[in-house]
């Protein structure tokens, strides 16, 4: 069979839309799509995405193998043909063929990579992952690659609207060929995201997210994103990340031993003492320089700087500029004028300050909650609440109906019972 | 001591003490009042010549400026006399033990743990006492294994016990016992050991005169009162510390024993904390409170500030800290750290050296709360729906084996990882 017959193949069925029949023979074709590698470029043309997405899927899926990264032209021509079916690509046919759909994505976005142009992935991926979706709520492994792309074009709110859109709850190997790898990823780029917005109470949950995931070993992203996370946690909180209950074994058992050097640097942090925090950067300096660490390292004495002025407006109405600094233990009275003005700036603190007598008057926060802001603000955090209320109870009522839950369940109250008796007859 | 008590105060002070605390008493005095030291360490001597503690004897001796010369003579034959009769009482025990009468067996250990314990060897005597443990059979064997354990260290006030003591007693005395009295004492005895002074000054608010000398060789009546009123002040507010000590009736006639220790109450009760500062800060000299300050003074002037401020809605600080006989810059801070602990609503104007009540906003603060509770709900709430999904779903990390997706080496994408690092 030749190249030419598949296209008139593809041609029909799909305009009979008898996709499992072209799904078959796709598949019984692909030996054959391998070995005429050099003419699959010819055939692409021919096909238009929106009603041949299948056979796209399977010819660049063959091409996806082959070509190489170092090759500018191959590059260039793969990312055109790639473009047209990630844009336009039809749900129904892509998600028949879930981990080849996914298998061209992430080629795609590799190639974009290569080439230096990682934002001009970033739209055709983020519509890919749409459409590779069976619900909003459905994680693809297109997801991961979305926020990579992201990253590496430092292009952070492309990645925090993926973030804020909806989600991603649901998880379906067959539907969407998606891997536990892929979601640790996922949450890991979403953490390092967020810290690249300075978001870092949002940072910290996707790295909890990440390093508590189900697992039976210690994968390195999940290292990685603790330590990331006990940085964050410090810039976010000032304090340790709080580790939940049901963080895996192995995670736990090697985060208390496997990182010291972030866990000296939360100590030092406890201790409320720039000097010391800062020698504990200085110890580890290369540490965190490997482990690329060292930028959020340092925002973390200016962090505590902050927390110590800060906690000092909850114990003063008035303070001089050289107390602040003694309290904060900082240099100079200027260095802490310097903090404070900048605190005052960013929203942090209500102050202001007597330059003369060189006090600072602190005020109480100045949020009254009486604004049509705060009542919107009020209301969405209701309703997001109540969303994932419905949405527990959802799985509440699933649960409940699940057979084999319920054979369980009933079994081990049999057991019970028995036992119950065994007691009753030894008495 | 006050460094003017004479002689006769001594030693009515010392008659309410027996056995060895009365000998580390003595030595106490000697080390810390050079007019007294001739006197005490005669007593000491001629007291410890009565026992058989020969290395507290020699200890004793050598001390600087002790007016008795050692007496070799007696130290060797009581050195003789003990190791023959350590070989007695061990081949007892073990005879008792082929014999295997529980009670014998008890004895046994018992009185090898009261050989130890007149040596002055408190360690293996502890042991010895711990060991009749397996044989107790009634409540009042429990309760004399007790005792035996408590006056073991007679250093208990002193110096800080062993750690494990503590813990080995108090699962027992929770048992009832006949004598209401001594339980009260050694409950009290083994809190303040652990440095719970909440639970230790109940329970010494609980024991009544009636103790008398019965409990002479660990600690006198007095003792009781001061070590009672002093745990009570740190860990009682002011309306417990009313009804507890104040109106006791029997813990003021316990009280006053110890005359010192009743006015710090009364003058911490009506408010005149600089006296009642003063009067501490002498007390601290004495020798019984070296085991009682660590953690007492430091809660203590926290409790008298708290209570200070409580009626006030402007407090000028220059009179706070007349009143409490301190420097103006040391109460500003330890206000501060008072406030930022939450233990007083206030916020403190540092110009005008001015404490100011702080009106809290209800309103504002229901808010946030709301919010940041809101907030946690749906966080917790997504991680644990999306948790669920992933079990269900059989969705671990295992091996490295099945962990990589389609076609992607997951080598590559861990140097990604690590690119990405610098965010």
């Amino acid at each position: 069979m030749s190249l030419a017959d598949l296209v008139t193949v593809i041609n029909d069925l799909s305009a009979a839309s008898q996709f499992n029949q072209l799904l078959t023979h796709l598949q019984s074709q692909e030996e054959m799509m391998i070995q005429q590698l050099p003419q699959l470029d010819e055939v692409l043309p021919a096909l238009r995405p929106m009603e041949h997405s299948l056979g796209m899927v399977f010819i660049l899926k063959a091409k996806a193998a082959a070509v190489p990264l170092s090759n500018l032209q191959a590059v260039h021509t793969f990312l055109q043909q790639c473009r047209r079916l990630l844009l336009e690509g039809d749900p129904v046919q892509v998600q028949m063929v879930p981990s080849h759909f996914a298998t061209v994505c992430a080629k795609f976005a590799n190639a974009a990579v290569a080439i230096a142009a990682p934002a001009a992935a970033l739209r055709p991926l983020q519509h890919a992952a749409q459409v590779l979706q069976p619900s909003p709520a459905h994680f693809t492994p297109v997801h991961t690659e979305v926020l990579r792309v992201a990253l590496l074009a430092r292009h952070y709110p492309a990645a925090a609207r993926l973030l804020d859109a909806s989600d991603l709850l649901e998880v379906a190997k067959e539907k969407t060929g998606v891997a536990p790898r892929d979601l640790l990823l996922y949450h890991y780029y979403a953490g390092l995201a967020c810290c690249g917005l300075h978001r870092f109470s949002d940072a910290v949950r996707y790295f909890t997210l990440c390093y508590t995931a189900p697992t039976h070993v210690v994968h390195a992203a999940m290292v990685e994103a603790y330590k990331k996370c006990v940085l964050a946690s410090l810039l976010a909180t000032g304090e340790q990340p709080a580790q939940p209950k049901y963080t895996a074994l192995p995670i736990q058992r090697y985060i208390k031993t496997g990182v010291p050097a972030y866990s000296e640097l939360a100590e030092a942090f406890a201790t409320r003492s720039p000097a010391e925090l800062r020698s504990a950067i200085t110890k580890h300096e290369a540490t965190f320089a490997r482990d690329r660490n060292l930028g959020l390292a340092r925002q973390c004495v200016g962090a505590l700087v902050r927390r110590s002025i800060r906690s000092l407006t909850q114990a003063y109405l008035t303070l001089s500029l050289a107390d602040i600094a003694a309290a904060a233990q900082l240099e100079s009275p200027a260095e802490a004028e310097g903090h404070v003005v900048a605190m005052v700036a960013a929203g942090d603190i209500s102050a202001t300050i007597d330059e003369p007598q060189g006090m600072v008057h602190f005020s109480e926060s100045a949020d009254a909650f009486d604004s049509p802001g705060a009542v919107a603000a009020m209301e969405a955090s209701i309703s997001g609440a109540i969303g994932v209320a419905t949405k527990l109870q959802a799985m509440h009522a699933q649960l409940c109906t699940d057979s084999q839950y319920l054979s369980r369940v009933m079994r081990e109250r049999v057991q019970s019972r028995w036992e119950d008796d065994g007691m009753g007859m030894g008495k | 001591m006050s460094s003017s008590r004479p002689s006769s105060e001594m030693e009515s002070y010392i008659a309410a003490y027996a056995g060895h605390t009365r000998l580390k008493r003595l030595q106490f005095i000697a080390q810390h009042e050079p007019t007294l030291r001739a006197e005490a360490l005669r007593i000491a001597v001629e007291q410890a010549r009565q026992g058989v503690n020969t290395a507290l004897y020699q200890e004793l001796c050598a001390t600087e400026g002790c007016p008795v010369a050692r007496d070799d003579a007696w130290v060797d034959s009581v050195e003789k006399k003990a190791s023959a009769r350590l070989d007695k009482l061990e081949s007892d025990l073990a005879s008792h033990k082929t014999s295997l009468v529980k009670e014998s067996i008890r004895m046994g250990h018992s009185d090898l743990g009261d050989f130890h314990a007149s040596r002055g060897d408190f360690a293996t005597a502890l042991k010895c006492y711990v060991r009749t443990r397996d044989y107790c059979t009634t409540s009042r064997h429990t309760l004399s294994m007790c005792l035996a354990v408590v006056k073991a260290p007679p250093t208990t006030l002193l110096h800080p016990l062993p750690p494990q003591s503590p813990s080995n007693v108090s699962p027992f005395i929770s048992k009832p016992s006949p004598d209401a009295v001594l339980t009260a004492q050694l409950r009290a005895l083994t809190a303040l050991e652990a440095k719970k002074f909440r639970a230790a000054a109940r329970k010494f608010v609980e024991v009544s005169v009636e103790l008398g000398t019965t409990f002479s060789e660990v600690c006198s009546v007095s003792d009781v009162a001061l070590y009672g009123a002093l745990c009570a002040l740190a860990a009682f507010d002011r309306a417990e510390l009313s009804e507890r000590v104040v109106k006791n009736s029997a813990f003021r006639s316990m009280l006053e024993l110890y005359p010192e220790a009743r006015e710090i109450v009364h003058d911490f009760h009506s408010s005149r904390y600089a006296s009642c500062l003063a009067a501490l800060e002498t007390l601290r000299r004495d020798a019984s409170l070296a085991n009682v300050p660590p953690s007492a003074p430091a809660t203590r002037p926290r409790h008298a500030l708290v209570q200070y401020f409580s009626p006030f809605v402007a407090v000028d600080l220059c009179r706070m800290a007349s009143a409490f006989n301190v420097e103006v810059d040391s109460l500003e801070k330890e206000i501060a750290a008072l406030i930022m602990s939450g233990c007083i609503p206030a916020r403190i104007d540092s110009q005008a050296k001015v404490l100011h009540a702080r009106h809290a906003d209800q309103r504002n603060a229901t808010f946030v709360k709301a919010l940041a509770t809101g907030e946690a709900y749906m966080r917790d709430t997504k991680a644990l729906l999306l948790r669920l999904n992933l079990l269900r779903a059989d969705f671990a990390v295992k091996g490295s084996g099945d962990s990589s997706g389609p076609s992607k080496s997951s080598r590559q994408e861990r140097a990604e990882a690590r690119a990405f690092g610098g965010a």
